[in-house]
């Protein structure tokens, strides 16, 4: 192993903010999920919890390893922490259905006082479901993602580190949103979501992250001057680092929609098959009937 | 849930504390940009952006030979001197322990006199002997309301819950008991 991936693999960062807030939301998940576990809840499986532990474990890796401290120094760095954030962090930690379970790891008159927050009628419940409508949330998601990846707003970001922290709240909370949606996740606070139309969802999404990272590889300049003041690392200059940024935007970030687009029709095709069983068995028992009172 | 409700404000306001501090990526105000200094290419990043006589600063260094290798087994030495007095001067060694990208070097040092500061970093390795160097305005401390922004916040949060949860209290506890 060459000194500079040594030293890469070394440059682990202490983040009180970041380790703190992990930690908290783990240890109210646990605990609502080990309750509901005793009262033999099946939203308390095996694997809601390793994929939120997982979720979990990728957020720490991307703001607390080497791709945390390096993303400085290299564009490709940073847009792998952003990916492991957006992609595979966040769809993680809405597949384990972190509301309910995590309700249920806060006290009872906390969980019985956020439960009457959230009921049907209540405005906080309409207010959110009002703001996070698929359509809204998709242009938000990409708005915010695209206006980050503007020349001037990415040196902002760089350089400054209360604007950073802004950056990857907004990035991370649009695509918990974002998965929300696409997952189904509980809470079902919207209208019933066909697989159809999350597809759809998925597809929209995909194709708008799809634009930005061909952009990025393709484009003959650099956009992100920042990195041409830094020392490169393993040789690679500023420009192939943009580029290798882009590929990696492009094809490992729309990868996950791809996933769950190929997930989502095979779910579909499972549903239909069913449907068509259901109707087969109805329209048998119909006829069956029919002959009955024809005999008789 | 009053006290959990503590507990939650008392632990967000822990976070606001480390945020005040941490950069965003521990680099800083370059100061050099892969500058020649015998056979070492020579860049150095200071943080925070306004150094003043009370805060500590922070000068990163990444040491590069010529054909943009790294250089990790080197003995960094920053030197400080204040421009208007040459006998104050200051010494410290450069480490990649201080550093959070450990191919950087790394030193921490407490400026205490206002002016111009003269900062000469002085490198050795197998590969020779090399040296540069740079000026640094160190400014009077100053009680700028965005060095108090994050922990103002965070005791303020818990003000507030701890307010209005004895407002609660005092108006749910019966009249006369």
């Amino acid at each position: 192993m060459d000194a500079t991936t040594e030293a890469f693999l070394r440059s682990w960062q202490l983040r009180w903010d970041v380790i703190l807030v992990l930690l908290t939301l783990t240890s109210i998940y646990v605990t609502g999920w080990v309750r509901l576990r005793r009262r033999g809840a099946k939203i308390a499986n095996v694997w809601r919890l390793v994929s939120y532990l997982s979720g979990m474990g990728f957020v720490a890796l991307a703001l607390l390893s080497g791709i945390g401290t390096f993303e400085a120094l290299l564009f490709f760095i940073h847009m792998i922490q952003h990916i492991m954030m957006m992609m595979y962090a966040a769809p993680l930690i809405m597949l384990a259905a972190p509301m309910p379970i995590g309700m249920w790891g806060l006290p009872r008159p906390v969980r019985l006082r956020l439960a009457k927050f959230l009921n049907q009628k209540s405005p906080l419940r309409q207010l959110i479901v009002a703001i996070t409508k698929p359509g809204i949330i998709w242009m938000f998601y990409t708005l915010n993602l695209w206006m980050w990846h503007d020349s001037e707003m990415y040196e902002r970001a760089t350089t400054h580190s209360t604007i950073h922290n802004i950056q990857h709240l907004l990035f991370f909370g649009t695509a918990l949103a974002i998965w929300w949606h696409t997952t189904d996740a509980a809470p079902k606070f919207h209208k019933h979501r066909t697989y159809g139309k999350r597809m759809m969802f998925a597809a929209a999404t995909y194709f708008q992250n799809l634009l930005l990272g061909i952009y990025i590889t393709m484009s003959p300049e650099l956009i992100y001057t920042y990195y041409a003041t830094v020392p490169r690392m393993w040789g690679i200059e500023a420009h192939r680092d943009q580029t290798i940024g882009g590929l990696i935007m492009w094809l490992p970030g729309g990868m996950m929609y791809g996933y769950t687009i190929l997930i989502l029709i095979s779910r579909m095709m499972d549903y239909s098959e069913k449907q068509a069983q259901i109707k087969a068995k109805q329209d048998r028992l119909k006829r069956q009937q029919a002959k009955g009172i024809a005999v008789s | 849930m009053k006290r959990f409700l503590m507990v939650v404000a008392v632990f967000f306001a822990a976070t606001f504390v480390p945020m005040a501090r941490t950069d965003a990526h521990g680099l800083g105000n370059q100061q050099l940009e892969q500058v020649e200094a015998g056979p070492y290419l020579v860049s150095v990043w200071t943080d925070p952006k306004n150094v003043t006589t009370q805060n500590n600063l922070h000068i990163t260094i990444s040491v590069q030979d010529h054909e943009k290798d790294f250089v990790l087994d080197a003995d960094v030495q920053v030197k400080a001197v204040l421009v208007a007095d040459s006998n104050i001067t200051q010494l410290h060694t450069a480490s990649h322990d201080n550093a959070i990208q450990k191919m950087f070097y790394e030193a921490k040092l407490r400026l205490n006199q206002t002016g111009q500061w003269h900062i000469t970093i002085g490198i050795d390795s197998e590969l020779g002997q090399g040296e540069a160097s740079f000026d640094l305005r160190v400014a009077e401390a100053s009680d700028s309301w965005t060095r108090w922004l994050w922990p103002a916040l965070g005791v303020t949060t818990v003000l507030v819950i701890l307010v209005f949860g004895m407002y609660r209290k005092t108006r749910s506890t019966p009249q006369g008991s």
